[in-house]
């Protein structure tokens, strides 16, 4: 990808240059935009330190979700099981783990770690059952992460019945809504994620063939890369870090219960896409990630500053966000004709 | 309006001269709005009206819900009463929603907060912040956290128990005590959910001629419920009674009935919202219990300014946990309970 865009500085000059990247720079602008409004809006709670933690607090679960989904995006696939695996999985470690008497849950408790590892495994598990329904029976990956998004409902409504667990173990505790010197817990896992996972991508034969099956399966296939080994990986990876944010928020929120985190799917799937990451696989990365987890965590922050009717903010959420999807595809295309010298 | 409660406009003018001047401005604002000033002065002087406005700040479950949007419209109504600026964070029935806009505002300062969680212990962090800054936090309708475990100002809320139960009793009499009978539940991690349910099984337990056919939870989603009444109505003959937890899921399931031509089902809902209460002068439903948003954000509000006004602390001029319930809502007392709501009095 980057010796394309190298060629292109050459033959195009900074025109094309900029075309090429607006896929990545758009994302950008508007992030700058809604921080520059606010600013100016109300500078005096949204320009704030505190605030700033607010935002990174509040996209640190989202950011840990959108961290698997990017691998699975950039192959070209799609997890719609991410945010209800969160929820089982949050749900597992808090009912293997002691609950005060008022909670009506006849639950499993054992010592932490046990409970933290069985519920990794719960998530492996289902990222695996996702990952043998694509590749080896070949149902897509819509229809078999839909099936599990069920499954997964399912088994969080068998685990607490309708109740609400309160206690998880005290490592997922504090890794949840801890601090160290002043900073969360759950913004620094959420940092370390997003670092490995661009290590990933960027510095390992694993991360290149990623971009080589979403961006061209057959030619990825040819060239001897297991196709199916890297898309049955990247819905494990998706699983095991929605299955970490699930136990996170869990501590997070303070409560575990059924459907609590199925916002985070749409909050997902949108911070990937929103920052530039293409929906047909193969274009995007991590750093975009991170710039939509920050354009959407600002725009719901910033929302909630000014003073707005609250019928009219989900409006201009929406509106906000298809803005910035629309830049997204116009960028494609833009850089399309930038790739092959047309105007 | 004036008239009917006998006070000429002269007598009115003296009186407003007795009170103090905030009372006075209270006056003016409540004048302004179609109530009797002399109400008014008196409700203001009572409750301390602030002189400067008061900054609020309100969450519920979810505007999507009439009930939540009822309850945002009396907290404005009764806020402008009190001069209270009152700014709305939506819970969007959404826990992650709700959390991250209690996030955003415990970052902020108000004079007072008010608050329903969406899901119980979710918001706890963002609230012991605002309760740590000195904020009297006003918890409505449900618990923000288990038990003790957070020191609200009060907590404002019906008894779910008693609605159910009351609402189930009028129906079992309705039904001469015999007869068989459903129970459509909402959410089961609902607290509401939970203690009307209790309720309904606290007085069915008393008639033995009385069958439960089916007490499926149906999510306060109308689509579960009109899917879970298309099989009751094919599966049972006669369904003599059934109450719903609330009205949306009551009116929902009417059509239903309505669809299959049966129309034995005396039925009963829960929250006295105005379209369940058309229904029930209609005779489509038998009743409802109100749930009565309006006293309850409303009530939030006269507890906020008392608080910051009046100096009123927890267990000190207000108890820890004030019940506001509601009646079930007749034929009878239907059409009262529209024009309470209008003026958001109940």
């Amino acid at each position: 990808m980057s010796n394309t865009e190298i060629t292109v500085v050459r033959t195009g000059g900074f025109g094309n240059w900029v075309r090429s990247q607006l896929r990545n720079i758009a994302p950008f602008l508007t992030l700058l935009f809604l921080v520059v409004f606010f600013s100016v809006a109300k500078p005096s709670s949204f320009l704030t330190v505190t605030n700033f933690a607010n935002i990174l607090n509040q996209v640190s679960i989202t950011a840990i979700i959108a961290v698997g989904l990017t691998f699975v995006i950039l192959c070209a696939e799609i997890d719609l099981s991410v945010a209800s695996i969160a929820n089982v999985t949050g749900i597992a470690v808090a009912f293997f783990t002691l609950q005060p008497d008022y909670v009506n849950i006849a639950n499993l408790p054992l010592a932490g770690p046990l409970a933290v590892l069985i519920a990794l495994a719960v998530c492996f598990a289902l990222g695996m059952f996702n990952a043998l329904g694509v590749t080896l029976i070949g149902i897509p990956s819509f229809i078999m992460t839909l099936a599990m998004m069920q499954i997964a409902d399912g088994m969080s409504a068998l685990f607490v019945r309708g109740q609400i667990a309160y206690t998880v173990p005290d490592i997922v505790l504090t890794l949840g809504s801890g601090n160290i010197f002043g900073v969360p817990w759950i913004v620094i896992v959420a940092g370390l994620f997003l670092l490995v996972a661009h290590l990933v991508l960027t510095y390992t034969r694993f991360g290149r063939y990623v971009y080589m099956v979403g961006g061209n399966r057959e030619a990825a296939e040819y060239s001897g890369v297991n196709v199916k080994f890297i898309i049955g990986a990247v819905l494990v990876i998706g699983a095991v870090c929605s299955g970490v944010a699930g136990m996170l928020g869990v501590a997070y929120f303070g409560s575990a219960q059924q459907n609590e985190f199925g916002t985070y799917l749409l909050d997902a799937i949108a911070a990937v896409v929103v920052g530039g990451t293409s929906l047909f696989g193969g274009r995007g990365g991590i750093g975009n990630t991170i710039i939509g987890l920050l354009v959407l965590g600002v725009l719901n922050n910033g929302l909630d500053h000014v003073q707005i009717d609250p019928f009219f903010k989900i409006l201009i959420r929406g509106l906000i966000l298809l803005a910035a999807l629309v830049i997204n595809v116009y960028a494609q295309s833009l850089r399309s004709k930038a790739e092959t010298g047309t105007d | 309006m004036t008239e009917k409660f006998g006070v000429t406009p002269q007598s009115r003018r003296d009186f407003i001269k007795t009170v103090t001047g905030s009372a006075a401005a209270a006056a003016a604002v409540f004048g302004g709005m179609g109530i009797n000033p002399a109400f008014a002065a008196e409700a203001a002087a009572v409750s301390g009206r602030s002189e400067k406005p008061l900054k609020a700040a309100f969450s519920n479950a979810g505007l999507q819900a009439s009930w939540c949007a009822q309850g945002k419209a009396a907290a404005e109504y009764w806020g402008k009463l009190f001069n209270v600026d009152v700014t709305w964070f939506d819970g969007q029935l959404d826990a992650v929603k709700q959390r991250a806009a209690i996030d955003n505002m415990a970052s902020q300062d108000w004079d007072f907060v008010a608050i329903q969680a969406f899901g119980i212990g979710t918001l706890t962090a963002p609230v012991q912040k605002m309760i740590d800054k000195g904020t009297p936090v006003i918890d409505l309708d449900t618990l923000i956290a288990p038990l003790d475990s957070i020191n609200v100002h009060t907590f404002l809320a019906p008894d779910n128990e008693f609605m159910g139960a009351s609402m189930t009793q009028a129906l079992v009499t309705a039904m001469g005590g015999k007869g068989t009978i459903v129970m459509t539940q909402g959410a089961l991690g609902h607290t509401g959910a939970q203690g009307r349910a209790k309720g309904f099984e606290s007085v069915v337990k008393n008639f033995p001629d009385v069958e439960v056919l089916d007490t499926q939870p149906a999510d306060w989603d109308v689509s579960k419920v009109a899917r879970i009444w298309e099989t009751l109505l094919t599966k049972y003959p006669t369904i003599n009674g059934a109450f719903f937890h609330n009205d949306d899921m009551a009116l929902a399931a009417a059509e239903v009935m309505k669809r299959h031509n049966r129309t034995e089902t005396l039925i009963g809902g829960v929250d006295a919202m105005p379209p369940a209460i058309e229904a029930v002068l209609q005779g489509r439903m038998l009743g409802t219990v109100r749930n009565p948003s309006g006293r309850i954000h409303g009530g939030a509000i006269v507890a906020g300014v008392a608080a910051v006004v009046g100096g009123e602390k927890t267990g000190e001029g207000i108890p820890k946990s004030i019940v506001t319930d509601g009646p079930v809502v007749t034929k009878a007392n239907g059409e009262g309970m529209l024009w309470m709501q209008k003026h958001f009095l109940i």
